[in-house]
């Protein structure tokens, strides 16, 4: 399976600048992210504010915005597929946000609810892998 | 209107700098691998469906607030869920102004836009209505 992934992304004309677009875009993304989340966190520890908090992070879709922007300049063709698999994978979110509600009135330890859900995320995201792949 | 009490203000620097590098690396590492794989049509459906579901951020979140006061968890979870949904309705609203302007600077500016005007409506419920109580 990974060497098919492997030999896919070996087949490509990568861009031989490869580092340059790595550092621009961790300057831009280091500066967004660390504006916002400073600012987060500033909210956070504000005493009544929690409830904002959660709901500013998990509908925080500024990154996928940036990449459908960037996806749509450099293959306009792929801009339809990518945001039609990102309500997929949008909706998967707040399935796992449920999921993890669920494990917590069980009773379930917190330590345990994040080990099950990263298993899950895991399981779940090889399974979406293997679907396209098989799919395609 | 946003009680900063109990802030140690000499550590945002020391939060914004972790956060800097955290969003650099982040962002940086997903639009290179876009580099990568933007000419495939199955990849690019797996990385926008890898990245919209990647809710672990939200699972540390749950972590810890459950760790600093367990109390209010159930008020976290709730406007993680309210939170996760917007984050379907922001994709579904990206969709549709791509498919009926088809200009990118138009959807980005909008989309920022509207991602502004939805958090300050919800903070405005929060603070003037009993949204604040809610819980799962």
């Amino acid at each position: 399976m990974f060497k098919d992934l492997i030999n896919k992304i070996k087949s490509k004309n990568v861009d031989t600048n490869i580092f340059s677009i790595f550092a621009s875009n961790f300057i831009k993304g280091g500066l967004l992210l660390g504006v916002a989340i400073t600012i987060i966190e500033l909210i956070y520890k504000s005493d009544d504010l929690l409830g904002f908090y959660a709901f500013l992070s998990a509908s925080f879709f500024i990154v996928q915005l940036f990449q459908f922007e960037y996806v749509n300049k450099k293959s306009p063709k792929s801009t339809k597929t990518f945001l039609i698999n990102s309500i997929i994978g949008g909706i998967l979110f707040v399935v796992y946000v449920f999921m993890m509600y669920y494990l917590h009135i069980n009773n379930f330890s917190p330590k345990n609810v994040v080990t099950v859900l990263i298993l899950i995320y895991i399981v779940f995201t090889l399974l979406y892998y293997l679907l396209i792949k098989s799919a395609n | 209107m946003i009680k900063l009490d109990g802030i140690n203000k000499g550590e945002l620097f020391k939060t914004f700098g972790s956060n800097f590098i955290k969003g650099g690396l982040l962002i940086g590492l997903t639009v290179t691998i876009i580099e990568f794989i933007y000419k495939s049509n199955d990849l690019i459906s797996f990385f926008a469906y890898a990245s919209a579901s990647l809710f672990i951020v939200q699972l540390f979140q749950y972590y810890y607030v459950n760790y600093k006061n367990s109390k209010v968890i159930d008020k976290f979870l709730f406007h993680s869920f309210v939170g996760g949904s917007v984050w379907v309705l922001f994709i579904i609203i990206m969709i549709l102004l791509h498919k009926y302007t088809n200009n990118i600077n138009l959807v980005v500016i909008s989309c920022i836009s509207l991602y502004i005007l939805g958090l300050i409506i919800y903070f405005i419920l929060l603070k003037n209505t009993k949204l604040n109580q809610c819980s799962i």
